[in-house]
């Protein structure tokens, strides 16, 4: 690594450390994430809009800050669980382009083109994932559309500060 | 120009409503239509949402029914004709004869619109198609160079649809065998140019995305290269020393260009590709189109392509850049 890379990164560190501190534990969010999930998706779960995960473990890594989780349904209800080998699908993105997918402002394939956002595993499950977060309708679900806005919120402050010099 | 916009679910179809579609066109969860993909399009419950929607507003409704079935399933293909005139959707694309004259004998009120996937490309084939089942619209393949759309528009027994912005298909559409070859399946009969099932993305530890169709190596990107959707026509293949895209490009087309000449020839609607797009881009390329024919229709000879519409089209395009496709052939 050159001098000037680390004096850059040693500028910079400060700005976007602040904005995206270290993720905690899996062992502390993940019953809250699991909780919050099965309420938001309550009726899609009841309509059985979610059934293309049983049995199926979806990956969900962000780099920065370094989140990293695997989703399945059983019983009917989603489960969050440690990322374990075997997932049928992993998603990965940074933290903006999840944001971006959230607040439903960049289109999924449009992420994909720009290789933001990456899919590795099951095409046909991203498929699934991707058209069944297209289809719930945030006007229809007051708790999606506030989700929604809240992400559209963050993703307009964090747009607003420099990216970090070093990627990952 | 009339503007018609793609819907592959609900919140798309609102989105497309809101920001000023003239008509939304949307398929049934099977291989009755050609974006045939895992979760996407409308059961009857949220068409009829969809519908009603669109009627409520003083919008129009398209159905799209435009794939051809085989002896073993027509009855698949009846049935979504049926369950579109139950909706009262106010036109039904189509593109196979027998789907076309069934439509016709059964809902005879049911304007029909001929599809893309007919491929009609003279006013003979569209004259034909008039006479024999009453269309009321043709929509022509992304391959007429515009003199040729003149051309046709001036001589055809009914008003033409072209497409203005999207994904292209390069092949003379609905008989396009290419994907068939990779993965056993024809895009005219399932519905899709690539089963997902038969995609595989595969990434290198040097973030290189390599493209599999049906197990063969149909792309392969550099670390950071834009990519786009993995159908055959659009990888790159090794043809004597070199290797290219030797059939097509991933790029989309984008007509805000010629406009005023699209409406001077006398187009009659200007369509937007991308049922399988979420309702981010359906609601940011409605905006866009939206405010471009209406520039034009006020002022034709004052319209001017803002750069504001081009940097929001040019973001949600596959592959890296916009192009006028096969408008701009000169030798066509």
């Amino acid at each position: 690594m050159t001098q000037a890379l680390l004096l850059d990164h040693a500028v910079a560190l400060p700005l976007p450390a602040l904005i995206t501190p270290p993720a905690p534990p899996l062992l502390l969010w993940r019953r809250p994430l699991e909780a919050a999930l099965n309420r938001l998706f309550s009726e899609p779960l009841r309509e059985g809009a979610l059934d293309f995960l049983r049995g199926r473990w979806l990956r969900i890594r962000m780099d920065r800050p370094a989140v990293d989780f695997a989703l399945t349904l059983e019983q009917g209800r989603l489960r969050v669980a440690a990322p374990r080998p075997g997932a049928a699908l992993t998603i990965r993105g940074g933290l903006k382009e999840y944001l971006a997918l959230v607040s439903r402002r960049d289109d999924a394939d449009t992420l994909f083109f720009q290789r933001r956002l990456h899919m590795n595993g099951d095409t046909e499950l991203g498929l699934f994932v991707k058209n069944f977060l297209d289809g719930v309708d945030p006007k229809e679900h007051p708790a999606l559309g506030l989700v929604s806005r809240l992400a559209a919120a963050a993703l307009a402050i964090l747009e607003r500060v420099p990216p970090p010099p070093l990627a990952r | 120009m009339e503007l018609v916009c793609p819907a592959g679910n609900l919140p798309a179809f609102k989105a497309a409503v809101d920001h000023g579609a003239d008509a939304v066109y949307f398929g049934f969860r099977d291989a009755t239509n050609a974006r045939h993909f895992a979760g996407l399009n409308f059961d009857d419950g949220t068409a009829r949402r969809a519908v009603a929607y669109a009627h409520r507003r003083g919008r129009r409704v398209f159905a799209a029914v435009n794939t051809y079935p085989r002896p073993e399933n027509w009855a698949t293909w009846t049935r979504a004709v049926d369950r579109a005139a139950a909706l009262g959707v106010d036109a039904l694309i189509a593109a196979d004869p027998g789907v076309l004259d069934y439509a016709r004998e059964r809902w005879p009120d049911l304007p029909l619109h001929l599809s893309v996937q007919a491929s009609a490309t003279n006013h003979e084939a569209i004259a034909f198609y008039f006479e024999r089942f009453g269309i009321r619209r043709v929509v022509l393949p992304r391959v007429l160079s515009l003199k040729q759309v003149a051309r046709v528009a001036s001589q055809s027994p009914v008003p033409v649809e072209v497409f203005g912005f999207g994904s292209l298909c390069v092949m003379v559409e609905g008989r396009c065998l290419l994907s068939s070859y990779a993965t056993g399946r024809s895009p005219n009969t399932y519905g899709a140019c690539s089963p997902a099932d038969a995609v595989a993305w595969e990434e290198h530890p040097d973030g290189g995305l390599d493209t599999r169709l049906g197990g063969l190596l149909i792309e392969r990107f550099a670390p950071g290269e834009r990519a786009g959707y993995p159908t055959l026509c659009k990888g790159r293949f090794r043809v004597g020393a070199h290797t290219y895209h030797a059939i097509e490009e991933p790029t989309s087309l984008n007509t805000l260009e010629i406009l005023p000449e699209l409406q001077r020839v006398r187009v009659a609607a200007i369509k937007v590709e991308g049922r399988q797009r979420s309702p981010a881009y359906v609601a940011s390329v409605t905006r866009v189109l939206r405010a471009a024919l209406d520039a034009c229709a006020r002022a034709p000879e004052r319209y001017r392509v803002a750069q504001r519409w081009r940097r929001e089209l040019a973001r949600h395009a596959e592959g890296c850049q916009t192009t006028l496709g096969a408008y701009h052939r000169p030798w066509q």
